[in-house]
């Protein structure tokens, strides 16, 4: 019996910290490889044009559409998806700008949101003092269909105040804007009311600014 | 109601159970499952809006490595010759549409061919093997030119069903024409309505077919395992996607089993079986293995639409602004296949009467075949078409009358008391007070239109607009849900209320929670199941809330009188002498003892109740009279814009829509909704049109890049959603749904500030820069009012 030799070429990425060898055909994108072999499923076809940023991923921290780039194409770059981002935090913690959007509930369907989260990571990270305006134009790559915007624009700004606020006080990154408190089960639930309950109920027809 | 609660958690905004999911890539769409030992399908599509298919060469597709099997319309027509073969045609209401096109397409994009294959790839480069030989014949792509008596008409014979699927659908279906159903309206005397006014105007307004734009694309996998289905869809009715299975695959409906996950946005799209019959028959083919289907973006766009309408509108009114006789006539495109058009014109057409006092009213609405992808339900379900062209009309009228057009509004509004066009009387009904919020919102001065145009810098013209709207939701229908609490008093809700956005597992869990007394945090809501789930009519027509929350309230007032008559059993005690809330079990004597712990004595193991909520009505199939909603929805919206005559764009500088919701149960997840509708408003009114065209009649605009929809960036620079809870308090108000309620009152509310600030309006949408500096460039130069009508 004669065995075959896999004719294509393995590929060595690094995805998410970790060194991974995938075999894609020539003309599979990133996003192809990611979803097929990698079973990380956070980046999302949408349009497949590089228009909607539901595919968006880091590449060497900055935000690019794996459904444009050939696989191929990524070489020695680090590649982070949404599931990666925690582990730029403490393990089991989430990064804050996940935090924020869990916090303005910055989301309907959910399928754009980890696209605007990895946006708005690599935004923050570049500059951490974007103004709304900048936000809004870095954001305006990636298209939400159910108009969860203005909350999108809140997790954000909150986001990056928050990220603000631990760089000006110098204290160490611990992962959490809210002092590491654990985020599953009941008590995470419980902190989550609490939080509501301390920011209080944000009145009817506030003026939003998207 | 009495909250069985500590607290209750309606009206609270509450932490959103899998929130966390959403962040970190984990929540769960069918989208991301691909089974083991799947298979992926192809499809080849026509090119053609109408044509003849001679033949169809796959011969090079099936001698293609890792190609499993090709199907066509020819292995359909066969197949329905056997006795077990699939039934070859499809479609909510009339069975007009071939799972595979049959001899004939008729749109770009309908599918010919599909091909299985080991994976993707090879499908696809399979398919593109395939070659088919059309007869091009002549193509119609609006309603109008397919009414016209020398259009090609798209289907010879309308087939209707034995039995109706929809109780509250009367069809007026006839062959040799393009029209798939005809709704009538009569009532008062419109005749002499007219003849006592002192004006009569009338106006003929347009809109262009739109697409969802689901992010999620639909995606189906089913298997075909002997004389079973197993379908997992990206679908937000499973019910009527198992009736359809089932009748397409000739199998009893308990042999279909359909179950769906969150779903990555629907809108409208994913209500009414599109991709689940295709994906069976070609599970049939290979029985045994799941077969894949995920559709692109243009696929996406081939796949369903918003109809397309030409409104005529024609009023007659008294100097004092009172509305005597309305008639009205509205064709939708119904594109190349019925799907739910014989509906959505029912309701789009007594709509077209609008939220007005009008004694006499006449209307014809007429779903019309055109050779373009096939209409659905899009939210707002045909009424921001009849809203586009009613509310531009209602201002027209008030600059007619040299009035203020919110103060017309006021003169002629339905008021609680009123009789609306079909003659169910408005109850719970506030449209003025929510138009006074809205206009006062935006700092609106009273005045006829003219009076708030302010020229800002040169070229540069500002304008403000009003529009109301009221909206129905399907009647009859039906919710059924189970509430199970099991040993450890957790609660599942098990009910087939789909998660498309709207947050309605956390809604229902709030509704499960405040009526059962099982703390929030214990209480599950399943994803639906067909196999296992109550059944449930449909999520879709902003209904859920309302209908299953319904539902879920009264099984919880069940359960807790069932834990009160064990625990009256248990302890010795008349029911009636036991109290049930917050967990605690307690009668006068004694601290009492949890559900738990009752569940535990009593050796019950658990406790399962169930309950229904259905509503009523229905309409006389000749006059359009009878009940049409539970409630009427009911929005206003005001808008100020801003519009650069130099190069035709329209900002939108501030916006509020003011919706009536009765009662909030998760006051974010509604505030979503509601800004969601501003977002659909805001790109219906500005960017969104599907254009038909070029050599073979294809769709010019299926990707993202040419198709706009609003991002961050396009929004109103300001806005604000408003929801106008009942005056009376919590107790006993009635929810209103929220899904779409405001979306239809927007491009209204837009397009009456654009007419202000242009002084003239537009009778067509989209309003985009080549249309609205036209127009301005038209009016410059004096040599006409506006572009249309």
């Amino acid at each position: 019996m004669t065995v075959d030799r896999d004719p294509r070429l393995p590929l060595c990425l690094v995805v998410n910290d970790d060194e991974v060898e995938v075999r894609p055909r020539g003309h599979h994108t990133l996003l192809d490889v990611l979803r097929r072999e990698l079973d990380l499923v956070g980046a999302r076809p949408g349009c497949t044009v590089g228009a909607c940023g539901s595919c968006t991923v880091l590449l060497d921290d900055e935000p690019v559409s794996s459904c444009l780039l050939p696989a191929q194409l990524v070489g020695t770059r680090h590649v982070r998806t949404i599931e990666g981002l925690e582990s730029l935090a403490v393990p089991g913690s989430l990064h804050p700008v996940q935090q924020a959007f869990i916090d303005h509930t910055a989301f309907q369907c959910s399928y754009c949101t980890p696209g605007f989260i990895l946006t708005a990571t690599a935004l923050l990270t570049r500059e951490p003092d974007a103004s709304r305006e900048r936000i809004q134009a870095e954001l305006a790559g990636n298209l939400c269909r159910c108009g969860s915007y203005v909350k999108i624009m809140d997790a954000v700004l909150d986001a990056r105040d928050r990220l603000r606020g631990h760089h000006d006080d110098g204290s160490p990154y611990d992962g959490s804007p809210y002092g590491g408190a654990p985020h599953n089960g009941t008590a995470d639930q419980q902190t989550a009311d609490q939080r509501v309950a301390d920011r209080g109920t944000p009145d009817r027809g506030t003026v939003a600014q998207p | 109601m009495t909250g069985a609660g500590t607290v209750r958690t309606a009206g609270r905004r509450v932490a959103v159970g899998d929130a966390r999911d959403r962040t970190v890539g984990r929540f769960p769409y069918v989208i991301d499952m691909v089974p083991s030992g799947c298979l992926h399908a192809v499809l080849v599509r026509s090119p053609h809006a109408h044509a003849e298919i001679r033949a169809v060469d796959t011969t090079a597709a099936r001698a293609t490595p890792g190609v499993v099997t090709v199907v066509t319309g020819e292995d359909l027509r066969r197949w329905a010759d056997q006795p077990d073969g699939p039934f070859p045609y499809y479609g909510p209401v009339l069975p007009d549409r071939p799972v595979l096109a049959i001899g004939r397409v008729r749109f770009a994009g309908e599918p010919v061919a599909a091909v299985i294959a080991r994976d993707v790839d090879t499908a696809r480069a399979a398919a593109a093997a395939i070659t088919v030989d059309y007869a091009v014949l002549p193509a119609v792509f609006t309603p109008d030119a397919a009414m016209a008596p020398d259009a090609p008409v798209l289907h010879d014979h309308v087939p209707t069903r034995d039995v109706m699927t929809f109780p509250d659908l009367v069809l007026h279906t006839e062959d040799g024409g393009n029209v798939c159903n005809h709704f009538r309206l009569r009532r008062g005397d419109v005749d002499a309505g007219f003849a006592a006014s002192d004006h009569i105007l009338a106006h003929e307004f347009r809109t262009p077919q739109q697409q969802h734009v689901p992010l999620e694309p639909h995606v189906t996998i089913a298997t075909v395992r002997g004389a079973e289905v197993d379908i997992w869809t990206s679908a937000a009715s499973p019910f009527t996607v198992r009736s359809q299975v089932a009748e397409t695959l000739r199998l009893p409906e308990s042999r279909v089993r359909v179950r769906v996950l969150n779903v990555g946005g629907a809108y409208g799209a994913k209500t009414y079986p599109r991709l689940e019959p295709l994906v069976a028959v070609l599970a049939w083919a290979v029985r045994g293995r799941p077969v894949r289907v995920e559709l692109t973006r243009a696929e996406e766009f081939a796949t369903v639409a918003r109809h397309s309408s030409v409104v005529r509108i024609r009023t007659g009114f008294r100097a004092d602004g009172t509305l005597l006789a309305r008639r009205v006539e509205v064709l939708w495109g119904a594109g190349a296949y019925a799907d739910i058009s014989p509906r959505t014109i029912k309701n789009g057409g007594y709509s077209a009467a609008g939220p007005y006092d009008i004694p006499n009213v006449s209307i014809d609405s007429y779903a019309v075949y055109t050779n373009t992808t096939p209409s659905g339900g899009f939210r707002g379900y045909a009424i921001p078409q009849v809203a586009w062209a009613y509310e531009n009309h209602t201002d027209l009228i008030a600059e007619h009358l040299d009035l203020d057009p919110a103060d017309l509004r006021h003169r002629t509004l339905l008021r609680p008391g009123d009789a609306f066009a079909t003659g169910q009387v408005v109850e719970d009904f506030h449209l003025a007070a929510l138009l006074d919020t809205a206009r006062d919102r935006i700092g609106w001065k009273p005045g006829p239109a003219a009076s708030r145009r302010v020229v800002v810098a040169p070229g540069l013209v500002r304008g403000k607009g009003v529009a109301t709207i009221l909206k129905t939701t399907v009647t009859p229908s039906t919710s059924t849900v189970a509430l199970k609490l099991d040993e450890e008093a957790n609660l599942t809700v098990v009910c087939s209320t789909v998660e498309i956005g709207q947050g309605a597992r956390t809604v229902l869990a709030q509704l499960a929670a405040d009526a059962t007394g099982v703390p929030l945090h214990r209480v599950h809501v399943t994803y639906p199941d067909s196999a296992v789930t109550a059944w449930d009519q449909t999520t879709s027509s902003s209904r859920s809330t309302l209908m299953m929350g319904v539902a879920v309230e009264r099984a919880g007032a069940k359960l807790r009188g069932e834990l009160a008559r064990h625990a009256g059993t248990l302890l010795g005690v008349p029911a009636a002498a036991v109290d049930v809330r917050a967990d605690r079990i307690r009668c006068d004597l004694g601290p009492g003892l949890s559900y738990a712990e009752l569940l535990s004595r009593t050796k019950l193991g658990g406790l399962t109740v169930s309950e229904v909520h259905a509503s009523d009505g229905g309409l006389d199939p000749e006059t359009g009279q009878g009940v049409v909603t539970p409630h009427f929805y009911h929005a206003a919206a005001a808008a100020e814009v801003e519009v650069d005559l130099e190069t035709g764009a329209v900002r939108v500088v501030d916006l509020h829509v003011e919706s009536y919701a009765g009662r909030v149960i998760h006051p974010t997840f509604a505030e979503l909704q509601c800004e969601g509708n501003v977002a659909f408003g805001v790109g219906q009114a500005l960017s969104e049109a599907m254009v038909w065209g070029g050599e073979t009649g294809a769709l010019l605009n299926d990707s993202l890049l040419d198709y706009r929809i609003p991002s961050v960036r396009d929004l109103p620079e300001t806005f604000t959603v408003g929801m106008t809870e009942d005056p009376a308090g919590p107790e006993g108000a009635r929810i209103h749904g929220l899904g779409e309620t405001g979306s239809p009152a927007v491009p209204a509310a837009i397009g009456n500030a654009v007419a202000e600030a242009l002084g003239t309006h537009i009778h067509e949408l989209p309003l985009h820069p080549e249309r609205v500096w036209a127009t301005a460039r038209h009016r410059q130069t004096g040599s006409g009012n506006g572009t249309t009508g």
